[in-house]
Order: C-alpha cells, then sequence, then structure tokens
C-alpha cells in the first residue's frame, strides 16, 4: 500500500498508454501506491492477485478502441474488480476520431452496472448530451439517476470547476489552481479513500483540499 | 411451472461481444434467456447478428428479450417525450429482427406531474401507441415475402410490451402505477424488477412471504401467471436505489425468492433476468439457489410421505408420529452436545443410550436421515 494506504491499479490499452499512465504518476505522486496492467497476452494476466488488493481500477473509454486484447481485457478487468472488491472508474474522453464516440459510450454503458465512479471530459459532455439529447446541464445528474452509478462527475480546467452528481445529491466545487484533468482525477480518487463518502468529504475530494495538506 | 434465466447482455465471460456468441454461452451455463440491450441506431452489422440471434431463438427454446432506451422522459415535456420515443422505435424494430418475446420500457421522472391518475393515464395512453406500434412493424401481411427469412414475424405473436418497476421515489414505477397501467393497456406485461421493489420499498423483500404478497398482489390486481422479472442486489437508502451491486453484497438475497418460487410458483411462467453487475455469475448463482430450494421442498415432501405410511402402519396419526420424532430428534441434539464437552469414556455411553431409543423408531435412524430416498 501506499502512504495513504491506497492502491490504485490501472489497464494501460499499451505500453505506451499516456492516458492511464498520468493517472497513475500523479496518484504515486501524492502517496498511492500503483499498479499497471498491458493486455498483451490475457492469458498471462493474474486478476486475482492484481485486483484484491487495489481500491481503484481506472480505466479509458477508448481502451477498447486498440485491438480485441485491449477490448477483452477492459472488459474482464472491470468482471475482476466487481468480484474482488476493487472499485472501477471509467474516464470518458472524445477518441482521436470522434466518430468512435457513439460505440465508446455504447460500449460504457454496457458496463455501466460495474462502474463506481463515472469521470466525463467537458468536451465529452457536449457530444454524449448531443447523442442522449439530454440538455449538458443535467447531464451527470440524469446519466447518475437512471444508471444508478454512485459518482459520475466531471472537471473543467479552464474553470477550476469539478462537478460532482452522487447519491445524496449534486455539486459544484472550484480548486485552488487550475488542475490538468488526470492530475484532478488523481487528486479526487486519494482525496475520497482519505475522506469517505459523506457529502463533505466528497467535496473535500472533489476540491482538491487533499492536494493542499 | 416454467422457470427461464438468463443475464441482461452478452455474458461478461464470453470470449466474443456478439449476440450470437453470448447465446452460445447462455446455453452452455445452462440457462436459457436474454435481454439484450438497445442500440441507438441498427447498423448494417448490427442487423446481422441481430437476425442470426432470432433464428437462434426461434430455432430453440431460447428467450430473447430486448431492454429499451436506459434513459426515458416519458411524462417530460413534449420534446423529451418524443426523443424517447424515438429511441423506443429503434428498439422495437431491433426487437422484431431478434424475435423479442419482450421489450422492457422504463417510463422515466414524473416530471410536472403529481403521481397518481392522471400520469398513469398518460402513460397508458402513451404505451396504447407504443402497442399498437409494435403491432404495425410485427407481421404486416404484404411484407410476408420480404420477410421470409423471419419466420416469426408472421408465426409469433409480437413482441410484448414491459413496463419495469423504478427504484426511485422520483420516478414514475411503483408496482401498483405499473399494474394500474398495464390492466388498461392490453398487449403491455408488468416488468418487476426485485432490486428496484424492495428498494422503493425500504428493503420490502426480506421472506418468501414477503414475495408470496407480492405476487399475490399482482396476481388478484393484474392477473395472469406470465411474470418478467429483474434480479440483482442493490444498495439503497431512504426508498432509493443507489446502485447495483452482486447480490452476495445486498441485502435483498435470492434465497427466499428461490424458496418462494419452489414452494408456490407452481402456477406461474416466469423469466428472470440477471441484470447484476456480475450478470452471469449472479444467474447462475440463482439457479444453484432454485435447484436447491426445489431439492429442499422434494426432501421435506418424501419425508412426509414416509411419515404418513409408517404412521398408517403403526395404526398412528401423523401429526403425532411428527410431533414424537421432533422430541426425539431434539433430545438427540441435546445429548450430542453435552457429549461433546464429555471426554472420550462417555462417548461410549452415549452410543448405548442412542441405541437403545433408536430401537424405539427404527426411522430415525441418523443412517436414515442422511438417505431419504
Amino acid at each position: 500500500m501506499g502512504e495513504n494506504g491506497l492502491k490504485i491499479i490501472g489497464l494501460m490499452a499499451n505500453s505506451e498508454d499516456k492516458r492511464i499512465r498520468n493517472i497513475l504518476n500523479y496518484s504515486n505522486k501524492i502517496g498511492a501506491e500503483i499498479d499497471e496492467i498491458i493486455p498483451n497476452d490475457l492469458g498471462e494476466i493474474d486478476w486475482r492477485e492484481k485486483l484484491y488488493s487495489s481500491n481503484w481500477l481506472v480505466n479509458h473509454s477508448s481502451t477498447i478502441l486498440f485491438g480485441e486484447n485491449a477490448k477483452l481485457a477492459w472488459s474482464n478487468s472491470m468482471t475482476f474488480a466487481e468480484l474482488e472488491g476493487c472499485k472501477s472508474v471509467m474516464i470518458v474522453e472524445v477518441p482521436d476520431n470522434p466518430d468512435d464516440l457513439e460505440g465508446v459510450w455504447g460500449a460504457v454503458i454496457e458496463k455501466i452496472r460495474q462502474i463506481n465512479i463515472l469521470f466525463l471530459d467537458p468536451e465529452v459532455i457536449d457530444k454524449i448530451s448531443k447523442l442522449e439529447g439530454i440538455p449538458r446541464d443535467s447531464l451527470l445528474n440524469k446519466i447518475r439517476m437512471m444508471s444508478l452509478i454512485p459518482i459520475v462527475c466531471s472537471y473543467d480546467t479552464e474553470l477550476r470547476s469539478a462537478k460532482v452528481s452522487h447519491s445524496g445529491g449534486n455539486f459544484e466545487v472550484s480548486t485552488n489552481n487550475k488542475l490538468q484533468n488526470y492530475r484532478w482525477i488523481s487528486a479526487f480518487l486519494c482525496g475520497l479513500s482519505n475522506s469517505g463518502n459523506e457529502d463533505s468529504g466528497l467535496v473535500d475530494a472533489a476540491s482538491g483540499k487533499f492536494l493542499r495538506i | 411451472m416454467t422457470l427461464k434465466l438468463g443475464p441482461a447482455g452478452v455474458p461478461l465471460s464470453c470470449k466474443g461481444r456478439t449476440i450470437v456468441e453470448g447465446m452460445d454461452d447462455i446455453t452452455v451455463l445452462g440457462l436459457d434467456a436474454m435481454e439484450v440491450q438497445t442500440v441507438r441506431t441498427i447498423q448494417p452489422q448490427h442487423f446481422d447478428q441481430y437476425w442470426q440471434a432470432g433464428i437462434l431463438s426461434w430455432n430453440s427454446d431460447f428467450e430473447m428479450n430486448m431492454h429499451g432506451p436506459y434513459y426515458a422522459e416519458l411524462l417530460g415535456n413534449k420534446r423529451e417525450r418524443n426523443r424517447t420515443l424515438s429511441k423506443m422505435e429503434t428498439s422495437l424494430q431491433a426487437g422484431k429482427i431478434v424475435n423479442a418475446r419482450h421489450l422492457t420500457f422504463h417510463v422515466g421522472p414524473y416530471g410536472d406531474y403529481d403521481a397518481g391518475d392522471e400520469a398513469n393515464e398518460q402513460v397508458a395512453n402513451i404505451f396504447s401507441g407504443v402497442v399498437e406500434r409494435v403491432r404495425e412493424v410485427w407481421g404486416v401481411a404484404e411484407e410476408e415475402e420480404d420477410y421470409a427469412a423471419f419466420p416469426w414475424v408472421h408465426e409469433a405473436e409480437p413482441s410484448l410490451v414491459g413496463i419495469e418497476t423504478s427504484g426511485r421515489q422520483e420516478l414514475w414505477g411503483t408496482v401498483e402505477e405499473v399494474i394500474e397501467v398495464c390492466n388498461h393497456v392490453e398487449g403491455t406485461v408488468p416488468v418487476l424488477n426485485m432490486g428496484h421493489i424492495h428498494a422503493r420499498g425500504h428493503g420490502r423483500l426480506r421472506t418468501s412471504e414477503d414475495y408470496s404478497e407480492l405476487f399475490e398482489q399482482v396476481r388478484k390486481t393484474y392477473g395472469g401467471s406470465t411474470f418478467y422479472c429483474h434480479f440483482a442486489g442493490v444498495e439503497h437508502r431512504m426508498g432509493n436505489a443507489l446502485h447495483y451491486t452482486q447480490i452476495k453484497k445486498s441485502d435483498l438475497k435470492f434465497e427466499p425468492f428461490a424458496e418462494f418460487l419452489a414452494e408456490e410458483g407452481d402456477w406461474m411462467d416466469i423469466t428472470i433476468i440477471s441484470d447484476s453487475p456480475l450478470l452471469e455469475h449472479d444467474a447462475m448463482y440463482m439457479l444453484q439457489h432454485y435447484d436447491k430450494a426445489r431439492q429442499r421442498l422434494l426432501e421435506i415432501k418424501a419425508r412426509d410421505e414416509r411419515r404418513v405410511k409408517l404412521a398408517a402402519a403403526q395404526g398412528m396419526d401423523p401429526e403425532e408420529l411428527k410431533k414424537r420424532e421432533e422430541e426425539e430428534a431434539g433430545a438427540r441434539k441435546a445429548q450430542l452436545s453435552s457429549d461433546s464437552v464429555e471426554k472420550l469414556p462417555k462417548e461410549e455411553k452415549k452410543e448405548i443410550t442412542n441405541k437403545k431409543s433408536t430401537t424405539m423408531i427404527s426411522f430415525e435412524d441418523k443412517e436414515d436421515e442422511d438417505d431419504i430416498f
């Protein structure tokens, strides 16, 4: 376990996947133990060993676009996480080819019951909002309400603003500094593990309070 | 009684991700139903997959079903309602190709309506239109030749339109509301989502009697013996479902439901879809519990029948014999527990005492208890 008693594991699309690596690196800097899974040979992956001791499994929606192995590992990882009591985080961003978004979002919806935290990038919120025909402002809340994901969130770097929809309600909170998305996610996950799931704990975690301690 | 069980979607353990591959895997697991999630548009690759799945289900006992859009606002403003209806249209088109027996739909938030007759009427009106549309889409006589490769379109009944119970107070869909609408709209069926009913009822489904009460309510107010249910673990607070969990982690247990089905479910034809995060794993778990409950019931029946026979042979009343058996079993239990704390030489003593008592009524032998059949 890391300094803060937290272990975060990330499923990479391949060994060069910077998105997941960035989140892991940021998390490591703020005290979490990290590990990664690279889906080269699925038969080689000991899911139980990897996930049993982890608190969070971080996945990215675009991973499914990196071939069959990555797609299968992406799906399997969330199932094993569920079995091993490790919580799943899904980061949704606009894919490199925006036309892939509909397929990617469809795949996320299929796995929605296994996701504990859904992070939507501000840019993707606009697109999903159009795709689903749901107004942008209420998208997070409506997705959470209908899919029963415990936390649906987003962070806008330019506005330094985090939006969180959870079972106790919705809130918006600012961070002191402009954080890069992945850095905010790392801080949020580490913060959550430190402050628990109570409403005030969620606000603290989303405001990046953990980074200031 | 017919019980069909299956997951909501392609099994998690399925190596392929197509519906047909999923159906193969489900069959191998000993399950026989599936509910596919709707897509936004039917692409050519979907069409081919759906048709293959339809053929497979048509030629077997496999029950295919389809779930409509996960997000619905049928009680919203005109724009919201039309948006939902257009998503539902895709589901019913896909349902036809896949030979879906049920199309399951949510209604969504109450919107500007209060819970009550007005909201129910509006929902009933909308679903009348949906049922009409399903019937239009299925089995158009002029299209018979075009659909020669889809025999079910002309030979089977159109999909039934399922209206799902909701798990949150702000969403339309209590059991009463759903039944009320289903009673008024022919071609609709209630979809009893046990997780939702449990959550909305502040954890109301705890014992087999609770299930008995629920189905009695549905039977009395709706009628019919065909049921379509969803089952998953659920975390809930203040009458609201918070999120789905695997069954083992929830206070909504499947054992009481299995017990109810085994003991009182003879009159029912029921399909249970596992929409737990562990889809087919939990569907298997349910099947195992149902089998166990049936086994237990058979054991009890066999024991009762044997008791009646023995009582008749000994000229006793079966109830009297049962009472005597229970007393002796209790005495034996008490003796066994006291023996376990005593030392070894006393063990021999116990054996003698046991032998003494067992010579009186031979069917109370320990050996007998283990080997009822």
